[in-house]
């Protein structure tokens, strides 16, 4: 446990010495306040862009308008984070940093699991930053109340946690920075892929990510959503099962 | 009793043979030198020893306890330098010590004191900056204190010495003799100077296989060729000296270059007796009379052939 907490600790002091929380923290701020003002000046913009004789007239941004920007500028925020911290467990392989560690008898599980809760602790930190920024910007900015706030926040929130798991399991299983990268960008794919079948949406992890906004919307309920949280839930336990396993039985 | 065991180890890369049927035995308290050419096979037996590679048959143990592929729990045992140690370039010394000693689960004032005490015993202490800044030997000495925080049985160090400049080289070997006998020290190298300066127990790994392993001084006795060399003033000297019928027999097969001449024989007593014979006859009196003892490199160049 001492060693858990040990390496849980060297992780936070990495991220903050090498500047990647303050990387990730900053922009998931400056998003957290760009979502609402991009809601609100949007039809503004729109139609001083319009060419002269064209018209439309876009509605009134509603509340919503600034949530739709949130979980849009979500998963570009999730590649950005991944893209960050895609090194967290290939980058001490290749430079033999855990070396020094493993033969002063560190388990090697424990360096998985301090590595994921680290990194989740610092990726719920960064959400938790953008959404209370954008609460409060649209409070002020668009005010009105929507249905499921908080459920759809953590259903964002729960689908970052597995791209996450997955970019570590890429990292202990090729020891590169691509592995990590092509393993959780192909893992996404491959549940876009799989969203082509109307049956499995409601198994499909992906709903966690494309369904949030028609929770404000009331178009689903969180009921919708519980078969899709017990597979996410399923497969993160899974991979972090199975990137110890093959992180044990590397040759180092 | 020994506190590293090796037995039949073998292992293959691929289809390559790297350690081919390997078995030594290191004894306690011992300076024990590791010896071979590049690739040779020495830092894949360490990390073989360390649980860091899978050995393809054969068994490892140390102190008593095998050793495990993976996690291993012989490694608390153990204290490691890697020929080129990695640290966490953001931290200080001695927050990388006080890491070091979390993990292996050391009282904390007691990783405070003793942290304090290596950095001191490796020349560190006044090193108050990130590790990312230190020049390769101020690692390598960070290397040598990590290894040594968990007091550990044996200390393996993996070429310590190869990339530092004679002094650096001085005050690494200083050190790893300082801690013998708190502590067993294997240590690679192929750096034959520094072995005979601190090791008394050596092993020459040859394409995966051992081919020469003992004491020093035994390894020196077994291998003593009887060699005489005796160097004249001139090579007049030489000529007049070996023309003696004392010598003649000896000078049949001796190998001549301009004022110095190399003898061998079956029995160096009774042919170093002749030659101060010969000198006493013919008062010619030679600058050096030598019997040659065979060099740690002679015996290396030998048995790597």
């Amino acid at each position: 446990m001492r060693a858990f907490i040990a390496m849980a600790k060297k992780e936070f002091l990495e991220s903050i010495r090498t500047y990647k929380l303050l990387i990730v923290a900053t922009v998931f701020l400056l998003f957290g306040m760009l979502n609402p003002i991009t809601a609100k000046i949007m039809p503004k913009l729109l139609s001083s862009f319009m060419p002269e004789g064209m018209a439309i007239t876009p509605g009134e941004p509603g509340t919503v308008d600034s949530w739709i920007q949130f979980y849009k500028n979500m998963s570009t925020q999730l590649i950005l984070f991944v893209i960050v911290f895609s090194g967290i467990v290939s980058n001490e392989l290749t430079k033999g940093t855990l070396i020094n560690m493993l033969t002063k008898g560190l388990p090697r599980k424990t360096v998985i699991l301090s590595k994921f809760t680290a990194i989740i602790s610092i990726w719920t930190l960064s959400y938790l930053i953008c959404f209370v920024i954008t609460l409060i910007y649209t409070r002020y900015l668009l005010p009105g109340e929507l249905p499921n706030l908080p459920f759809a926040a953590c259903c964002m929130w729960l689908f970052g946690v597995l791209e996450i798991s997955m970019m570590l399991l890429g990292g202990a299983l090729s020891g590169s920075i691509y592995g990590s990268l092509l393993l959780a960008v192909g893992f996404a794919g491959v549940l876009m892929l799989a969203n082509i079948f109307p049956k499995l949406e409601e198994y499909n992890p992906y709903l966690l990510s494309t369904g949030c906004v028609s929770l404000l919307t009331s178009e689903r309920v969180p009921s919708d959503f519980y078969v899709s949280i017990i597979v996410t839930i399923a497969f993160i336990l899974l991979i972090i099962i199975s990137s110890i396993c093959s992180f044990n039985k590397k040759q180092i | 009793m020994s506190i590293l065991k090796i037995e039949n180890l073998s292992k293959k890369f691929g289809g390559h043979n790297v350690i081919n049927n390997l078995s030594l035995s290191v004894p306690e308290n011992t300076i024990y030198g590791f010896l071979g050419q590049n690739g040779a096979g020495k830092t894949t037996t360490m990390k073989m020893i360390l649980g860091l590679l899978k050995p393809s048959s054969g068994k490892i143990s140390v102190c008593g306890e095998e050793v495990t592929y993976g996690e291993t729990k012989t490694n608390r045992y153990i204290g490691f330098l890697p020929d080129v140690p990695e640290f966490y370039g953001y931290m200080k010394p001695k927050e990388y010590l006080a890491l070091c000693g979390e993990i292996t689960g050391l009282d904390r004032k007691a990783v405070k004191a003793k942290s304090e005490e290596l950095l001191s015993l490796v020349g560190l202490e006044k090193a108050n900056k990130r590790i990312g800044g230190f020049s390769r030997g101020m690692k390598q000495r960070l290397g040598i204190a990590q290894a040594l925080l968990s007091e550990p049985k044996l200390l393996i160090c993996d070429e310590p010495t190869s990339a530092l400049d004679p002094i650096g080289r001085k005050e690494i070997l200083d050190i790893l003799l300082s801690v013998k006998g708190k502590t067993t020290v294997v240590f690679s190298t192929h750096i034959l100077s520094d072995v005979e300066r601190i090791c008394d127990h050596v092993a020459v790994l040859n394409n995966g296989s051992l081919v020469l392993n003992g004491t020093l001084s035994q390894l020196k006795q077994n291998h003593r060729l009887d060699t005489l060399q005796i160097e004249f003033r001139s090579s007049e000297d030489l000529q007049r000296f070996a023309g003696n019928e004392c010598v003649g027999m000896l000078f049949q097969n001796a190998e001549c270059t301009d004022c110095t001449v190399i003898l061998r024989s079956k029995n160096i007593d009774e042919a170093a007796g002749q030659i101060y014979d010969a000198i006493y006859k013919t008062k010619i009196y030679p600058v050096k009379v030598e019997i040659l003892e065979p060099t740690l490199e002679n015996l290396f160049l030998e048995v790597v052939k």
